[in-house]
């Protein structure tokens, strides 16, 4: 996720569309390695009745978040998994940057192209997320609302699932779906909405893609700052997807492409930071030790703070904005 | 929506109902043209109930970016499928048995090959079909009533196979 300098998207466009009397499809993404597709859509046959309570759905969600946003009570920030993201923010993320999530809205723009899944027999793999897709028909785009969709919401894969048909139970055969009436992210165009955090890292599955890029991401660290020893820095980043992800955003800020290492000692300094800097031919590293690269991550991803005078304080954090 | 089996062999079925009229007509009081009668009604009901489901799903929009025409496809099944039968004699138990087989292998072709769109019924109803194409170059099958232009948003609902039928 590269520093942006474009104009915030809003929900401005997605309203349009809700507003244009759009038509609802619902889409199921399965993964299958073994038959060799990480993530393919299927579209769900539906009634025009229950398409309909999916686009009621959808504007009540959609209208829950104009009126935060009218009452001052939400705001948009890149996404940044480099720090938390508080409650009253909304995270957004170019949709090309994460590939299934690309992949997913192109294929979405043809959803007539998209086969019909057939509810008859096994299911055609692990079921990762559904998509309400709302196209208005003079629309060029369309919102597409996603949420991570896992087993437990194919209640008929769950055991026995009955209903009381005429004063009686009796088991239910056919296939039963859940579908929740709140959404993980939201797609209008080229830019996604962050509703939920875990439920977008997990249905786009970008804990994985960043352990596949370990190699590189840390090696973009230890390429700028130098440490006595890399490998125990390399061996605890690597196995941690939070941390990686952190240092593949620190190794994307502007200050870190020209940081050098008297600032870093100066900034331990400050901090009070137990990390040993060692100089050897006129060359200052850090002692990197498993104890302490936390702290070196820490500080690199400026997330250890001094009070403006408030307090004196020094604070360690793990939410920040840009003033 | 989605065809089951079944409901694609009734539209096989319901593809003959020239055929079976005609049979119902040539022997009109026999086991074989009650059967025909019953057939050739089942047809245009078969139709029917099609045409109500499909307006009670959820449809897709096809954004048109090529349009073709395709009665033609119906003319060349009546040609070949339904005329050479026409003249099949229903009292003969070889050719009525030859009849039968060949009605049973065209069924199972029918129903497996995504043919249900071509169906002399349908046109003699009013229906047109068009093959249409989006901008990536998807090809549909298209059932409509109404004339198919480039740059039309047709709402459509899928039948099975990628064979759409507009929801008008």
């Amino acid at each position: 996720m590269n520093e942006r300098t474009i104009a915030v998207p809003n929900f401005s466009e997605a309203t349009a569309i809700l507003a244009a009397d759009p038509i609802a499809n619902v889409y199921v993404a399965f993964s299958n390695p073994k038959a060799g597709f990480r993530c393919r859509l299927y579209r769900l046959a539906m009634k025009q009745e229950l398409a309909d309570r999916f686009v009621r759905s959808a504007w009540t969600f959609l209208d829950g978040l104009n009126s935060e946003l009218a009452a001052g009570d939400l705001s948009f920030q890149p996404y940044d998994p480099s720090t938390e993201a508080a409650h009253d923010e909304v995270e957004w993320v170019r949709v090309e940057e994460i590939d299934i999530l690309a992949g997913s809205v192109e294929a979405l723009s043809s959803g007539a192209a998209i086969e019909t899944l057939n509810t008859k027999g096994e299911l055609p793999g692990k079921p990762i997320f559904s998509v309400v897709s709302l196209t208005a028909i003079d629309e060029k785009n369309c919102v597409n609302m996603f949420q991570p969709f896992t087993m437990a919401h194919e209640l008929s894969h769950r055991g026995i699932v009955a209903a009381l048909f005429d004063g009686a139970f009796n088991a239910i055969e056919e296939k039963i779906f859940l579908f929740e009436d709140k959404w993980s992210v939201l797609s209008i165009g080229d830019h996604a909405f962050v509703i939920a955090r875990p439920g977008f890292e997990r249905m786009f599955d970008l804990g994985k893609a960043v352990l596949s890029r370990k190699d590189a991401i840390t090696k973009a660290i230890v390429d700028v700052v130098p440490l006595v020893d890399p490998a125990p820095f390399i061996a605890y980043c690597a196995a941690r997807q939070r941390v990686l992800q952190k240092l593949e955003m620190i190794s994307r800020r502007s200050y870190f492409k020209g940081i050098d290492i008297s600032r870093i000692k100066a900034a331990i300094t400050l901090g009070n930071l137990t990390i040993e800097v060692v100089e050897a031919e006129g060359k200052i590293s850090l002692v990197c030790t498993k104890d302490n690269v936390k702290d070196i991550v820490d500080l690199l991803n400026d997330d250890i703070l001094r009070s403006l005078g408030i307090s004196d304080q020094n604070y360690r954090v793990r939410s920040k904005r840009q003033i | 929506m989605r065809l089951t089996k079944i409901s694609r062999f009734i539209l096989f079925l319901s593809s003959y109902t020239p055929l079976w009229a005609i049979f119902f007509l040539n022997g009109p009081g026999t086991p074989t043209g009650t059967v025909c009668g019953f057939l050739a009604f089942l047809g245009p009901t078969a139709i029917f109930f099609l045409v109500k489901q499909a307006r009670q799903a959820s449809p897709v929009i096809l954004a048109v970016a090529k349009v073709r025409k395709k009665d033609s496809d119906t003319m060349g099944y009546i040609a070949t499928y339904v005329i050479p039968f026409a003249a099949t004699k229903l009292d003969d138990p070889v050719q009525l048995a030859s009849l039968v087989i060949f009605f049973a292998a065209l069924a199972i072709v029918y129903i497996n090959s995504g043919l249900i769109h071509i169906n002399p019924t349908l046109s003699l109803l009013g229906y047109r079909i068009y093959e249409v194409e989006d901008a990536e170059e998807n090809a549909y099958p298209l059932i409509t009533r109404h004339s198919i232009r480039k740059g039309d948003n047709v709402l459509a609902v899928d039948l099975a196979d990628g064979i759409y039928f507009e929801k008008s």
